[in-house]
């Protein structure tokens, strides 16, 4: 209870379980990645794409995304960061690369890891394509691929492809 | 520095479920779409956007983050929120108008209540050294308050399921209210404790639910509502936190915000308190001073839907629409936040 | 329910199996797996997701294991509740606070005059908590009282086990019981026991 100091600290540990619904705009995306298939939502009023389709909500126009719009497999890395630090639980080697990638036919990237290259070959502009888990451990969640991994296209230069801004 | 006239000039509420599945910006977005309908305004035209909401109840760090998606924030606007009811919202809202760098605002607010176990979830902001820990519930609390008021004969439990029978009745009125009934109070009297002494007729029913205002200033005001709900006082005060160190048979935050909203200066027509617990309208009736021709919660009041985050504010939109329909003059509307009536918030309004 | 599934190994199927505790109407989606081990065919099984018609629903657990420092004159309190002895401090208008207050709620002063007092006290507000939930005091139907320490002035709030709402009132006399481990915190101080009579 006492520490060095002489002041006391107090384990108190709070727990909560709550009921989660997705909602019934994500359904479309979550049955897909069931299915082995990346499912965005284009906006009726912006047109664009959204992967993940965040609450099936516009952020731009506050419109319901309409319209299912199948995206990837493959995307761009369009930035990436080298992780040297190590966290609790932690599984993957150091140093790893988190990426945002932008699947092909969606208009805002999503995270994910990437692997198979060095750390130091990532870059902004690389083609990668997911690697999926084993399917006997596919769920609703992007956690059915295991990471991304390079495809060896040629690099793709940002803001020539899906009218992105 | 002469304080601005400012007003509600538009209300939407979204009718009150429980395990809801959609959502909160789902909930949310449609309710504030109806509103810009209603009052006939854009997102552009909204100078000033306030959220009231909690993370705790939604189980997710800056939940209230992802419901600026239900607003629409392209072209970059002016937002803000509070880790609390609707009404506090509609508070930082006011002040905002106050200062002159914005004209109109909209303030919403959102709860599913349901979506988590709420009675033990409330009880996680108080003292985390020396209650939190024991893991009272909300109930619990408002039971220890409703015990000493009973004890100290400040009420009576037929006065409590009186105010139950009342509010549950008029809730068969209103399309947002989730606990309807027509139980007389005998019936009422008869059922078991569920929190000794309270029963659950005598606390709120939790329900998923979200709502939002509109406030304008002066001639901006007038244009957008026929009757607009003009804000005439407006107050909130806080309690110790120290449950034992404050009165458990009177509210002294309450008394003080009605006196400085300027309750007393004239009849209220309608007050739309926000009570959780039966004892609680009879504590904060008798702490503004409230006389017999005061209707009380026409609406139902909290009792008979409690989204929590957004039930303050619900008080505010009730209110304001007995202005706008022409039925009320002179109204208050309350919000209360915290174990046994801790903080309370008033609000006094009237038609031209 | 039946469902059939390819018993060879490593094989599974999905199953849906209706649970309420996803939330009211809910159905489960598991995986089933079959494995041969040593000849004897073991079947366990995953779930894989639940939904509420064709919403998808799971269960978030959210935790925190917060260690809090308390400062200096809470530590003394804790460490003297973790030895079994009850110490207050006085307000600066007299008024004895248990558990003690740092700084005056009225005033802001800070406070610094420790008074000791006894392990009884005085129930001055109760409620009954007839379905106990997982981390409070006791297991079993007890009251939540507000309770003023014998030398105190401001009461505090602690459970007593009263064993049936009839056997607790406003007055009601209660004794500390001590937890037997006290690793820390107002919980060592297990609940209070009725020592009959109501003053």
């Amino acid at each position: 209870m006492s520490e060095a100091d002489g002041l006391v600290r107090l384990r108190q540990p709070i727990g909560v379980t709550y009921n989660w619904s997705a909602g019934p705009n994500a359904t479309s995306h979550l049955a897909g990645l069931i299915a082995g298939k990346f499912i965005g939502k284009r906006c009726p009023s912006c047109a664009l794409v959204y992967f993940p389709p965040r609450n099936g909500v516009c952020p731009k126009c506050a419109k319901i995304l309409a319209g299912d719009v199948e995206v990837g497999p493959k995307g761009t890395i369009t930035t990436f960061c080298i992780v040297n630090v190590p966290f609790l639980g932690q599984k993957i080697k150091l140093p790893y690369v988190a990426a945002q990638i932008l699947l092909d036919g969606a208009d805002i990237s999503m995270q994910h890891l990437i692997q198979e290259c060095e750390a130091e070959d990532v870059r902004i502009g690389m083609r990668v394509e997911p690697v999926w888990k084993d399917k006997s451990e596919w769920g609703p969640s992007l956690e059915n691929i295991q990471h991304f991994r390079p495809t060896g296209e040629p690099d793709r230069v940002m803001g020539t492809e899906s009218g992105a801004s | 520095m002469a304080l601005r006239d400012i007003a509600i000039v538009g209300t939407a509420q979204r009718p009150s479920e429980v395990n809801s599945t959609f959502t909160s910006v789902e909930i949310l977005l449609p309710v504030i779409q109806q509103l810009l309908d209603k009052v006939g305004i854009e997102r552009s035209d909204i100078g000033f956007w306030c959220h009231g909401s909690c993370d705790y109840m939604s189980g997710q760090p800056f939940s209230f983050v992802s419901a600026v998606d239900a607003i629409g924030a392209w072209p970059p606007i002016v937002e803000s929120h509070v880790e609390a009811d609707g009404a506090l919202a509609l508070y930082e809202a006011w002040v905002k108008i106050q200062t002159g760098e914005v004209d109109v605002a909209l303030v919403f607010s959102n709860g599913k209540t349901t979506s988590g176990p709420i009675d033990q979830i409330l009880s996680l902001q108080t003292d985390p050294y020396m209650v939190a820990p024991l893991k009272p519930g909300f109930d619990a609390l408002a039971a220890l308050q409703a015990r000493a008021c009973l004890d100290a004969g400040v009420v009576t439990e037929r006065q409590m399921a009186e105010v139950a029978s009342r509010s549950r009745r008029d809730a068969n009125n209103n399309a947002i209210a989730f606990t309807k009934g027509n139980e007389s109070v005998e019936e009422l009297l008869a059922m078991p404790y569920t929190m000794n002494p309270l029963r659950a007729h005598d606390c709120a029913t939790p329900v998923d639910g979200c709502n939002a205002v509109v406030l304008a200033a002066g001639d901006i005001a007038r244009r957008l509502a026929t009757r607009p709900a003009w804000i005439r006082g407006i107050d909130h005060r806080i309690d110790t936190q120290r449950l034992g160190a404050r009165s458990m048979t009177e509210s002294s935050s309450a008394a003080i915000a009605a006196q400085k909203a300027g309750v007393g200066k004239d009849r209220i027509d309608v007050a739309e308190l926000h009570a959780p617990y039966t004892h609680q309208e009879l504590l904060l009736r008798k702490a503004m001073g409230l006389s017999e021709s005061t209707h009380i919660n026409p609406s139902g009041g909290a009792l008979v839907a409690n989204p929590a985050m957004a039930a303050g504010l619900a008080r505010f939109a009730e209110a304001a629409e007995s202005i706008f329909a022409g039925s009320a003059d002179r109204v208050l509307a309350h919000c209360t936040s915290g174990p046994m009536l801790q903080q309370n918030l008033v609000c006094v309004m009237e038609g031209e | 329910m039946t469902r059939h599934c390819d018993t060879s190994n490593n094989s599974s199927v999905k199953v849906e199996a209706s649970r309420e505790e996803f939330g009211a109407g809910s159905v489960v989606v598991m995986s089933i797996r079959c494995r041969w081990r040593d000849k004897k065919l073991v079947v366990s099984g995953t779930t894989s997701h639940a939904m509420v018609g064709d919403v998808f629903v799971a269960p978030l657990e959210v935790s925190y294991p917060y260690k809090r420092t308390v400062g200096t004159l809470l530590s003394r309190f804790f460490t003297s509740l973790s030895e079994c002895r009850l110490e207050g401090t006085r307000g600066s208008d007299g008024r004895v606070y248990f558990p003690p207050a740092e700084f005056d709620p009225v005033t802001g002063v800070q406070l610094t005059e420790w008074v000791s007092l006894s392990d009884t006290g005085t129930v001055s507000t109760w409620a009954w908590q007839s379905a106990p939930v997982e981390g409070q005091p006791l297991a079993h139907p007890f009251a939540w009282a507000l309770i003023t320490i014998d030398g105190a002035d401001v009461p505090m709030l602690h459970a007593v086990d009263a064993g049936s709402p009839d056997n607790i009132a406003t007055g009601t006399k209660v004794k500390v019981r001590w937890a037997e481990e006290r690793p820390g915190g107002v919980t060592d101080i297990a609940c209070f026991d009725v020592v009959g009579g109501v003053s």
